[in-house]
Parts: structure tokens; C-alpha cells; sequence
């Protein structure tokens, strides 16, 4: 058996992905990244902040994300509205996200926006707290609550989203609220939360500048060094640390209803934390169990037996913690109970044995396969580079990030299965609200 | 969890082939006059050591030429056509299979044929199951999919260029083979009756098919693409087997964009490719059925107690082949294709009622719908709907402003890289040169024809294109919370609306002093 995995392993080496990038650090802390791509006319900026939800303070869920959307009401030589206009005008786009550990913000355009993308950065994070107004807070306060109303509240199954992490994270941890965090602590913001978190956290010890595309190594370098290097910094603040997280002794269930029409399983274990050990483990757990038509619970549960039209699995890795989930929207009128035996069956065959060979291979390039797309375009590459600058200190260790899956076996891969999912687990349960006898569209109207 | 965003606009872009997409995308998002901001007191200034670094716009450099790539056009022995892009690109090749039957080719009550056949497509080829067949996509790490849009059926490959031999041979099998197994065919149709259930809790489908059925009366683009749980219901493997024995190589391209050299890449689709010829007796003529004239004004679809409520405003447009899809393409970036346009400024900067307003013309082979988007909180519905309705005025009214026009250029140019930036949608715009018989240089020219546009030039597009005052007006949400606030705004001057259920169904109203 495990030369025959030998043997297979020796036949598919790890395809041939590659990434080099450039990284330096600044006197004030800033790191700063570089890699050069001249296959299109372009730019990309990720400018990633070591700062999330779960660096809130009590009373105050959602600022971070909040904060992220204050970004862009101007700063001191970039007012509002001009971040966006400037670089809309010059054919730029932007975004920027929030996680439990992370902030980040992106541009990308015609590679001339280099510099401008610098300037306009570098503004925000030097001056932004300085011009914090209450106006600008009560401009993006309503727009937040937008945003939560549309995906969470009137969402399908919204709640349930809601619901499973706050269930899945306990009390006192830093992870147990959402990054979008409670409409009344949003509500809450104050001008002076605004500007201690810009004192404590947007500062450049804290921060990672990745810019990928058609640019010049030397001439980027010099251009960040120019905007960003004078800004004063103190030592990379520290996040306090998260009380380690149990795994449950027993599961617990929680029974929803929504506005929906078919009922949904979702199931949720705690797992090992971003890239500590069992972490790639889980990840190709979770892709044996759903990913497509050849995964064990599409099989199962929507071929075979016929109680399921959609199954999903993922490892939700995160620094302090993970949490692996599954998820399986049921066909009309069939029994969650029924369901739930069913996935419990496959994860147990799944977890006892661990995964065929096969599978572990098919599953490995899965993974690596969408490693190679994010490498694809200039925006996930240069995040990707952040994202490895800030969990292993080097942007080049993508053959680290390669190795986790090639070298996996399906022994290793069970006895994570075992140890993390074969304990308790958090069941939530939605079923379809009965209808109520005054909704004039599925009485037909006709009273 | 997944993390929170600045704006759900990404991937939204304006040019993308709307062919391969089965169910129309969210509307791109966008921005209005930007009204100048508030000018509240400026807090008080705290000098920052070394702040002259940043004190100066820097200057623009010139932009940077792109050319486009013009596929090779290679033509087999059978008819059937092949769009070759070679590039070095970063690693990732796609393939893709289009053929031009469409949700626009299902049989009036029939809606879904054409899908319901993609996802038989997908359930097992060539003798193989469908578990075998994507755990052959699986072990190349490859990405695998069929899908039906309402100009053509797609099926699509892609995944590292070293995987091209494998990927086409698998291509080919799902292309070409399909088992139509009876036993999938049964188990496919009670799930997807399962699936349009459950989209009808969502209120942006209720809406989405109000305004189809609205919009388009009796012409196929009122149809959804996905079918109705009735159609699908009474649907037979026999119509779906018939549907497929009428693709035939002169109704269908192969689109290859990948790092392989053009005669390699060339090579392997004529061996996979070159012996196919169509099975069955070729496909009936389109439909004739033309746009109605008339439109209802308004339109509900009642979501009871939903916080928030979804408005589409909107009508037939243009077809991709109208020679106003350029300046209608650089109407909407200014009006509601980018984070700065008319309608996110006014609606979500401005005002604070909805996460994001968007606008988007869907340009295919009939005159595709234009419509303008919100999901706005429940209580400012109305006044939601009156500024939406002013920045649609505007387009016909005003012309741009030379910033404006400026900006969509700028936009639109750097959208065309994007596009062609990804193998994947590359392989999407290069078939819908084919579908939309689009010169081959289409993407080549696209930036010099941008520029010589005008302001006049855009608004006459605009003013052909779109009547504000004609516009179907579609609001799903609470109807308890949304009508009373209606006749609030005597502006909107809106009839008594058209009632339709979560499916599109026209409801009938209820009668005075009814319930609801």
C-alpha cells in the first residue's frame, strides 16, 4: 500500500506553478513587495492591513469592516470623493475586504496608475484619522447596514449563516462575533473609535504593500519608498492573544426557520487554526467530501439516495482557529434527521479509512489547480503574495504553500479526519417557515 | 465566513459575452452627477512631519498601447469553426465548446429545454457516469461545466497548460456523447423542480423574472432559461435527446485560448473534433416573435416582512449587433457599470438607501433588456425609485459631461484588458465574436472606436435606446410596507401595479377591501 502510494506519488509530481517576487522592509516597518509581469499592460496594488474582526473592542462588532468602508471617505490630500474618481477616471478600479484577521484593499489599472495608486495610499494611511469627521461616518453607517440587510437578513438562509458562526466560535473568543458584525454596535461607531483604531492598528509596522504587473522593480521600490517611507511608525502593535479553542464534547443543535423553500443541514467542526498541522488535511477533507459531481457526499446524498440538491464542504481556516463545515440543502420535504445520517455515515467511511489514492491525488490538484488561477490574474496574485508575506514572512514560499498538499498521504489525512471530526459537532437545522395565511403570493392572491 | 466588501461591483464588467451566463448576472453596479459632498467644517488641522511626500498629485505617465489578440480562424473538413488564441498568459489554458441553441431555441412552452440538455450534458458522456467524468476534471485539477445562456449552449474546460491533451479529449466525450441516461434524466428533473423553488426565496430571481415575463410578453427573452417547475415537469428525455440531435458542426465553434502553440492547440481539437456531424434533422428557424410595444409601468412581487426590497427598471434595449453598443457600453460605465457612476453616487453615497445601485444593458442576438438595479431598506422605497428614475431622465436629457465621457473611455479601455487578462473569460469574449458574427478584430478596434466617440454621439445612442417614461418598473419586497408609499411620491405618477408571484406568474389582483 504505501509503496503503491510511493509509486503514484513519484508519477504526478507537483505541477509546475512559480512565483517570484521581490520583498524589502522600510525603515518605518512597511513591507514592501514587487513582482514584475509584463504579459499585459497592467497594474496591481494589495495593500493589506494585520488588523480584523477579531481585534474589535467589546461593544463595537463590525468596525473593522466599517473602518474599511471609512477608507474611502477621503483623507487629507485625497478628499472624498476623490479616491475613487481620480481613479476611475484613469480607468482604475478598486475594492478592499475585511476578515477575521485581515484588511485589505486593491486596485488595479493601466500600469501608469502606478504612482497615483502609491500617492492615494499612502495619503490614507498617513492622514486618514487626522480628517475623520462624523459627517463621513454617518455617510457610510447606513450604507453598512445596506450591506448586512442584503446579505444576511434578506438572504435565504442568511440567518442561519449568522447564527452558525456565532454558535461555532464560543463566548469570550475573538472570532465568536461576525466581521459584519451586530446593526446595533454599527449603529454605536463613535469619531474617537475611528481614530484610536487608525493610531493603533493602520500603521506601516502593521501593513503589507504587494504590487504586481507591467512595473519595474527598482523604479516600484523607489516610488513606495518616496510616498510611503517618510510616515512615522511605532513597532508592529501585538494582538492579544485568543484563548485556544475546544473542540465539543458533545453536539449541540439549533433549530431555525426562514423564509425558504427547501430545508438545510448545516454541520460545524473546530479545527486546526491557518496552516498549523491538520490544517491541509482538512482542506482535502473537504474536498473529498463535496467538491463536484465526484465527491463522496454528492454521491451519497444527491445520486444515490436522492434527499439532497446542493452539498458544499470547507475548511474555514483563520489564524487563532478554523472551523470546518458542510452543508447540504435537502430536496423538498425530506428529513434533516435522514440527512444527517447519511453525511454522518460517509464522514465516518471517510474518516476510518481515509481517502483512496485516487482521491487524495484528484484532490490535490483541485487545490492546486485553484492555486494556479488565483496565480492567474494580477489582483489575486498580488494578494496571494500578501497573504504568504504575512503567515510565513517570506512572499516567496509558494513551493511551502505546494508542499502542504504533495506531501499529505491518505493515513495522515484520516487521522486528522479522526481527531477533529470525529467529536462532537455544532448541528444547525433551517426548515421553511409554514406559510402564513395573510402572504398573498403563495395564497395566489385571490381573497 | 466569507469576508465583507467595499461594493459587490467586481466582475461585473460590462463587455463580458453575456452567451455563456445561464442566469443574467446581477447588474453591474455604478455612479450620478457626483454631488459635490457636504462641506462640513474640516476638523482641525494636525500637521504630520514629512507630509510634503504626499502633498502633490503626481502627473499620469502616457498610457501604455495594448493590442487585443485576433484569434486565428481555422475552419474544419466538417464545417465546424475553430478561434485560436495562442499567448503566453500565466498558466492556464481554456477551451471551450459553443453551440448556437439557446434558451432563445426552446419551444414557447417548453422554457428550460435547452438547459435542462446542458445539465444532461454534464451528468455522463461517453459510457462514463457522471461521477466519472468529473473525477477525470478533478484529477487534471481542470474546471468543467456546461451551461445554457440565451444565445448558446456552452460547454468549458480549463485548467493548466500541460493538461491540454487530456482536458480536449475530455471536452470532446462531454460535447459530443452525452449518455442520456433515463435514470439521471429522472433524478435531474425533480432536482431542478426542487431548485426553481428555491429560488424563489430570493428576491432578487422573483424580480428578475417579473421583469422578464413583463418586459417581453410572448418574445423567448420572457422565458426564463432555467424553465418553469411546470415545463421542466413536463418535459421528456425524448425532447431533450431531439434538442441535441440538432447541433451540428455549422451551428457550432471551438474556442481555444491557452500557452500550447497555436498548431499544437490546432492539432489536437481537429482530432477530437473533425470526424462530428450533426445526428438529427437541423434545427427549426428562430422565432419571429418581436418585441411587444407595450409594457405594464409597474409591477410587484410580494416578499412579505423582507428589511430590504429589490428595484429593476428597465426595458428592451439593443442587440449586440446595433451599431450603438459602443456608446451604449460607455453610457452605462457612466451611469451605473463603475463604483463612481450616476446611480451608486445618488443612491448609496448620496442618499444611504441601498449597498449598491447598478445599471447594465444585456446586449445578445435579439434586443437584450437594459436594466437598472437596487436592493434598497424597505421604508425608502419609494423615494429609492424616484431617484432612480431621475438618473434615467438624465441619460436622455443631458449629454455626458467631457469628465464623464472621459472616465467611461478610460474605464471601458482597462475593462477590455481585464477581460482578455483571464483564460477563462478570454475564451468567453473570443465565442461571442462567433455568436454575435463580430469581426475577428472586434477586440483590436474596440479602444480606436471608443475614442472617436462624442457626447451627441452617446446621447442619440441613448435617446434610441431607452424611454425613461416606458420603462417597466419592477419592486419585489414587502408589499404591505412598499404600495402605501407609492402615491407619496406624486412625481413618480406610477398606475396601479401588475401583480406577479416569486415565479413571474402574473397574479390576479385582489379585490377592493381584500385582504393584502
Amino acid at each position: 500500500m504505501s509503496l503503491a502510494l510511493a509509486l503514484l506519488m513519484a508519477a504526478s509530481p507537483a505541477p509546475p506553478l512559480s512565483l517570484h517576487a521581490t520583498a524589502t522592509t522600510l525603515d518605518n516597518g512597511l513591507t514592501v513587495i514587487i513582482s514584475e509581469d509584463h504579459s499585459i499592460p497592467g497594474v496591481a496594488m494589495d495593500v493589506l492591513y494585520e488588523v480584523g474582526s477579531k481585534d474589535e473592542e467589546p461593544g463595537r462588532t463590525g468596525f473593522a469592516h466599517l473602518y474599511e468602508h471609512l477608507m474611502f471617505m477621503g483623507a487629507r490630500y485625497v478628499p472624498y470623493p476623490r479616491f475613487d474618481t481620480i481613479m476611475e477616471a484613469a480607468g482604475g478600479t478598486n475594492n478592499a475586504s475585511t476578515s477575521n484577521d485581515f484588511t485589505w484593499y486593491h486596485e488595479s489599472g493601466p500600469s501608469n496608475l502606478l504612482e497615483t495608486f502609491c500617492w492615494m495610499e499612502a495619503d490614507r494611511m498617513a492622514t486618514f484619522g487626522l480628517e475623520m469627521t462624523d459627517e463621513k461616518l454617518s455617510t457610510q453607517k447606513p450604507v453598512v447596514l445596506n450591506e448586512r440587510r442584503q446579505n444576511y437578513e434578506a438572504r435565504p438562509y442568511g440567518t442561519a449563516d449568522l447564527v452558525t458562526h456565532e454558535q461555532a466560535w464560543p463566548e469570550g473568543h475573538p472570532y465568536h462575533h461576525t466581521p459584519i458584525g451586530s446593526a446595533r454596535d454599527i449603529e454605536a461607531a463613535q469619531l474617537d473609535d475611528v481614530k484610536r483604531f487608525f493610531a493603533r492598528w493602520y500603521v506601516p509596522s502593521n501593513a503589507i504593500v504587494s504590487i504586481v504587473g507591467d512595473v519595474d522593480t527598482a523604479q516600484a521600490q523607489a516610488l513606495v519608498k518616496q510616498y510611503f517611507g517618510w510616515i512615522p511608525s511605532p513597532k508592529k502593535p501585538e494582538h492579544p492573544p485568543a484563548p485556544p479553542l475546544p473542540q465539543r464534547a458533545q453536539t449541540e443543535v439549533r433549530r431555525l426557520t426562514d423564509k425558504v423553500e427547501l430545508p438545510k443541514l448545516i454541520l460545524a467542526w473546530t479545527s486546526p487554526p491557518y496552516m498549523k498541522p491538520g490544517d491541509s488535511e482538512c482542506d482535502v477533507l473537504a474536498t473529498v467530501l463535496a467538491h463536484g459531481k465526484a465527491s463522496r457526499l454528492y454521491k451519497r446524498l444527491v445520486h444515490e439516495k436522492k434527499i439532497a440538491t446542493e452539498v458544499a464542504a470547507a475548511q474555514a481556516s483563520h489564524s487563532q482557529g478554523s472551523v470546518f463545515e458542510i452543508e447540504v440543502m435537502g430536496l423538498p420535504g425530506k428529513d434533516l434527521a435522514e440527512i444527517q445520517k447519511e453525511v454522518d455515515a460517509v464522514v465516518q467511511e471517510l474518516i476510518a479509512k481515509g481517502p483512496t489514492p485516487a482521491e487524495l491525488e484528484a484532490a490535490r490538484n483541485v487545490i492546486i489547480g485553484g492555486i494556479a488561477r488565483e496565480l492567474e490574474g494580477l489582483t489575486s496574485r498580488a494578494h496571494l503574495l500578501s497573504v504568504l508575506q504575512a503567515n510565513y514572512g517570506d512572499p516567496n514560499t509558494l513551493h511551502k504553500e505546494l508542499a502542504r498538499y504533495t506531501t499529505l498521504t491518505p493515513k495522515a489525512v484520516a487521522e486528522v479526519g479522526r481527531k477533529y471530526l470525529g467529536v462532537g459537532k455544532l448541528v444547525v437545522e433551517v426548515r421553511p417557515e409554514p406559510a402564513s395565511a395573510d402572504d398573498a403570493s403563495k395564497a395566489g392572491g385571490s381573497r | 465566513m466569507s469576508p465583507v466588501q467595499k461594493t459587490m461591483m467586481a466582475a461585473a464588467l460590462s463587455l463580458a459575452a453575456a452567451c455563456a451566463t445561464a442566469t443574467p448576472a446581477p447588474p453591474a453596479p455604478a455612479p450620478a452627477t457626483p454631488a459635490p459632498a457636504p462641506k462640513p467644517a474640516p476638523p482641525p488641522r494636525v500637521p504630520v512631519k514629512g507630509e510634503e511626500a504626499i502633498s502633490r498629485q503626481p502627473a499620469l505617465p502616457p498610457l501604455k498601447e495594448f493590442a487585443a489578440p485576433v484569434p486565428k480562424l481555422v475552419t474544419l473538413k466538417n464545417g465546424l469553426k475553430l478561434y485560436v488564441v495562442e499567448r503566453k498568459g500565466n498558466g492556464i489554458t481554456a477551451v471551450r465548446f459553443l453551440v448556437k441553441r439557446g434558451a432563445s431555441a426552446d419551444p414557447e412552452q417548453k422554457p428550460g429545454l435547452a438547459s435542462m440538455t446542458a445539465a444532461m450534458m454534464e451528468a455522463g458522456s461517453a459510457k462514463k457516469s457522471e461521477a466519472d467524468i468529473a473525477g477525470a476534471a478533478d484529477a487534471l485539477g481542470a474546471a468543467l461545466g456546461v451551461e445554457a445562456g440565451e444565445d448558446a449552449l456552452t460547454v468549458g474546460i480549463s485548467g493548466m497548460n500541460d493538461k491540454l491533451p487530456q482536458m480536449v479529449k475530455l471536452l470532446a466525450d462531454v460535447a459530443l456523447k452525452p449518455n442520456m441516461d433515463p435514470a439521471e434524466w429522472k433524478r435531474l428533473q425533480a432536482q431542478r423542480v426542487a431548485e426553481l423553488a428555491a429560488a424563489r426565496a430570493q428576491i432578487r430571481n422573483g424580480a428578475s423574472l417579473a421583469f422578464k415575463a413583463a418586459a417581453y410578453g410572448v418574445h423567448p427573452l420572457a422565458r426564463p432559461v432555467e424553465g418553469t417547475p411546470e415545463s421542466v415537469q413536463s418535459m421528456t428525455l425524448a425532447e431533450v435527446k431531439a434538442f441535441f440531435s440538432t447541433f451540428g458542426p455549422d451551428q457550432a465553434v471551438l474556442v481555444v485560448v491557452g500557452g500550447a502553440s497555436e498548431g499544437d492547440m490546432v492539432k489536437r481539437l481537429t482530432d477530437a473534433f473533425s470526424g462530428w456531424k450533426r445526428s438529427g434533422p437541423p434545427p427549426a428557424p428562430p422565432s419571429s416573435a418581436t418585441v411587444p410595444p407595450e409594457r405594464p409601468r409597474l409591477v410587484l412581487v410580494d416578499y412579505p416582512q423582507k428589511p430590504q426590497a429589490v428595484l429593476m427598471v428597465g426595458q428592451p434595449s439593443a442587440p449586440r449587433s446595433s451599431p450603438d453598443y459602443i456608446p451604449l457600453t460607455l453610457l452605462n460605465s457612466v451611469l451605473g457599470g463603475s463604483f463612481t457612476s450616476r446611480l451608486n453616487q445618488n443612491l448609496r453615497e448620496q442618499h444611504g438607501y441601498t449597498y449598491g445601485a447598478f445599471s447594465r444593458f444585456s446586449f445578445g442576438a435579439a434586443p437584450g433588456p437594459f436594466i437598472a438595479y437596487a436592493q434598497v431598506k424597505t421604508e425608502v422605497t419609494a423615494p429609492a425609485l424616484k431617484e432612480m428614475l431621475h438618473e434615467l431622465e438624465r441619460t436622455v436629457d443631458e449629454p455626458l459631461t467631457a469628465d464623464e465621457l472621459s472616465k467611461g473611455r478610460a474605464l471601458l479601455a482597462y475593462e477590455l484588458v481585464q477581460l482578455l487578462e483571464h483564460a477563462d473569460s478570454a475564451a468567453g469574449a473570443m465565442g461571442a465574436l462567433w455568436v454575435y458574427d463580430l469581426p475577428l478584430d472586434e477586440y483590436r478596434t474596440f479602444v480606436n472606436r471608443l475614442k472617436s466617440l462624442t457626447a451627441q454621439d452617446v446621447q442619440a445612442a441613448a435617446q434610441r435606446a431607452l424611454q425613461p417614461g416606458k420603462m417597466v418598473v419592477v419592486v419585489a419586497g414587502d408589499r404591505k410596507a412598499v404600495e402605501p408609499q407609492l402615491p407619496r411620491e406624486p412625481a413618480l405618477k406610477l398606475p396601479a401595479p401588475q401583480l406577479r408571484d416569486a415565479g413571474g406568474k402574473l397574479v390576479p389582483a385582489a379585490p377592493p377591501g381584500g385582504k393584502g
